[in-house]
């Protein structure tokens, strides 16, 4: 209703404006009328458009009240917030950090050179205390096991067989159907050396310098054999959003751990001219007590 | 005019089309701002792993566009949330917290400060009468105006005002609302009462806010009013890019400015200042506060966490959340350099 009134409204400004450009005589008041109704047409679409618009902000609003509690968001609440953790955004932004490195696959820290070279791995691992390969685990022969794991603490792991695979958390309890692109199958059998290889996961997990580490160990004969370690995986795990949420907070403790090293370095210390910004000293010498 | 004195229809004419000229100035501006916050909004719909894969035909391989809401929020909660307690760190950046060690780390840096008149271990300790006529008295931590009291005394009257609500005060509120705020847990200063430049003597300079990125700045507010302490203050606010481009509808969804802020006078100077603080602190962002006065700039604070990340329209959230990805990758770049980030190997000794 209120859109008709807006166009008759319209229709009756134009019609106006038509008739003041026909009846006058003056050829320069005519071309400012002629003006005055091209403004007022654009004028209108504007209306419509800032009406569509307010329309659009309150139904947004309304969408993200209930987060906060109440029926609607004002505006200036919206930048109130911590914002939700996410794997999906924190793992990603981490990766588009490290690939500006000169190498963009080794990444500043050179982790990815040292996982890309079966040697270098093997030297990691072991001076981890820990094995390339589990104490016999019969299982078939195309099964993988996917440790997602965040400096030091496993978040999921997906035990994978033909194309389908099982989700579990860090403490191994099911979490059924969570990731749209691999189909769930619940009865896939776990191997028996699951534990150690979560374990052991996080372990390596905890001595490497980014807050992310895939750490993928195939079916080998009867054992589980360590296959790499993945800084910086091509594929990512699309989750649930509680899902995605539970691993984002994984990713900011990870995120935190990884500037443990530098912190603990005195690295991150603030710098002034000549060194180190010392907090303790006094403001000023001259009224120091 | 007409013989009969009444304009004549030229001139009613060209009168009408100034006013719908003025109208239509007006609309663009609102639908700007509308599409802007639009804009803003629909992203804030989206869940952060849904902002990253976007519609990517294959989600699992989208590796996102830099955000700086993102970002800045990651930092944000580990702060606010306890991330770096739990962890046993404290940020060194927390170190320039309080205004006092931030103003020391300015002036070591060559950045200059306001002049302190004083300080004491309690507001109740401020000697009014030794002080001049015109002075900041101030908690040593806290954000905001909060803790900010300009002060002007009346000459003749001995009355003093407080600048930043626009009121009448006495030294006994302003010490009972200093002490309420903070207690113990602060020291208390008094410092110099800047002037805006080319200013009225009585009204405190604009603020300008600054975001950077590890010795980068980017993006900038200029501020006058604070509503800390009096809701009745309208705050006007005007954006620039550090080049001193102005931006408009950038961060929409904080209330308009009704453009009265002055530009700054001296960008570069904004941006030499910027570089040599912001570089030495090993964080990806921060945003460094200043005063535009008639001597020049005049270092503020810093602020490691605005209490309000802002939420800005889509081209703006890439372009910082570029600029935080570029001084995360030097960061990262200098401390492996330092040999203080890197994969870290066991120390069994038998591994091969």
């Amino acid at each position: 209703m209120l859109d008709r009134i807006r166009d008759l409204q319209g229709s009756l400004s134009r019609f106006r404006q038509r008739q003041r450009a026909s009846t006058t005589r003056d050829p320069q008041a005519k071309e400012v009328e002629r003006r005055v109704a091209d403004l007022r047409r654009e004028l209108a679409d504007l209306d419509a458009e800032k009406a569509d618009l307010l329309r659009r902000r309150r139904e947004i609003q309304r969408e993200l009240g209930p987060s906060i509690g109440r029926k609607v968001m004002p505006l200036a609440r919206v930048e109130k917030t911590n914002g939700t953790a996410s794997f999906v955004a924190g793992v990603r932004m981490m990766q588009r950090i490290h690939r500006r490195a000169e190498n963009p696959a080794h990444g500043f820290d050179g982790a990815g050179a040292v996982f890309a070279d079966r040697g270098t791995t093997e030297r990691f691992v072991l001076s981890h205390d820990v094995p390339l390969r589990t104490t016999p685990d019969e299982g078939p022969t195309d099964r993988t096991v996917v440790v997602h794991a965040f400096h030091g603490q496993v978040g999921l792991l997906e035990v994978a067989v033909g194309g389908a695979a099982r989700h579990l958390d860090g403490d191994l309890a099911d979490l059924g159907d969570v990731r749209e692109a691999v189909p769930h199958d619940g009865d896939i059998p776990l191997p028996a050396s699951l534990g150690e290889v979560a374990a052991w996961s996080a372990r390596l997990s905890d001595h490497v310098s980014r807050p992310y580490v895939q750490v993928v160990w195939r079916q080998d004969g009867d054992h589980l054999a360590l296959d790499r370690l993945d800084v910086d995986p091509d594929r990512l795990p699309v989750l649930t959003e509680e899902q995605d949420e539970r691993l984002g907070h994984l990713f900011d403790t990870g995120h935190a751990r990884m500037l443990k090293q530098p912190y603990l370095a005195g690295a991150l210390e603030n710098r002034v001219p000549g060194g180190v910004f010392d907090p303790n000293e006094p403001v000023d010498p001259a009224d120091a007590p | 005019m007409s013989p009969s004195g009444a304009p004549a229809p030229s001139a009613k004419a060209a009168k009408r089309l100034r006013r719908v000229e003025r109208q239509l100035a007006r609309r663009r501006d609102q639908v700007e701002r509308a599409r802007a916050q639009v804009a803003i909004l629909e992203d804030e719909r989206l869940s952060p792993m849904r902002r990253t894969v976007r519609d990517a035909e294959d989600p699992e391989r989208a590796l996102g566009d830099p955000s700086y809401t993102l970002s800045a929020r990651l930092h944000r909660r580990a702060n606010t949330t306890r991330v770096y307690t739990r962890e046993r760190m404290r940020e060194p950046i927390l170190q320039l917290y309080a205004k006092l060690p931030a103003q020391r780390y300015a002036a070591l840096h060559g950045v200059r400060v306001p002049q302190v008149l004083g300080r004491w271990p309690d507001p109740g300790a401020v000697v009014w009468d030794d002080l001049p006529d015109r002075f900041v008295l101030k908690s040593n931590i806290g954000g905001g105006g909060m803790n900010v009291f300009p002060l002007v005394r009346d000459p003749g009257t001995g009355e003093w005002t407080d600048v930043l609500a626009q009121e009448r005060t006495t030294p006994e509120a302003v010490t009972a609302k200093l002490w309420d705020k903070h207690e113990k847990r602060s020291t208390y200063f008094a410092e110099e009462f800047l002037v805006g430049r080319g200013g009225d003597p009585r009204s405190v300079p604009d603020d300008i806010k600054v975001f950077c990125f590890y010795g980068e700045p980017v993006y900038m507010e200029v501020r006058r009013g604070d509503q800390s302490r009096a809701s009745h203050i309208t705050q006007q606010v005007r954006a620039f890019a550090v080049d001193g481009t102005e931006l408009h509808h950038v961060r929409a969804l904080m209330d308009a400015s009704d453009g009265d802020v002055t530009a700054p006078s001296d960008f570069p100077a904004i941006a030499e200042a910027c570089r040599r603080l912001s570089g030495g602190i090993r964080r990806p962002l921060e945003r460094l506060d200043f005063f535009d006065t008639d001597d020049g700039l005049v270092f503020g604070e810093l602020t490691q966490n605005p209490g309000r990340p802002p939420a800005l329209v889509p081209e703006w959230d890439r372009r910082m959340g570029e600029a935080y990805e570029a001084a995360y990758a030097r960061l990262l770049a200098d401390l492996a350099a330092e040999g203080a980030l890197h994969v870290d190997h066991g120390d069994r000794p038998d591994a091969p």
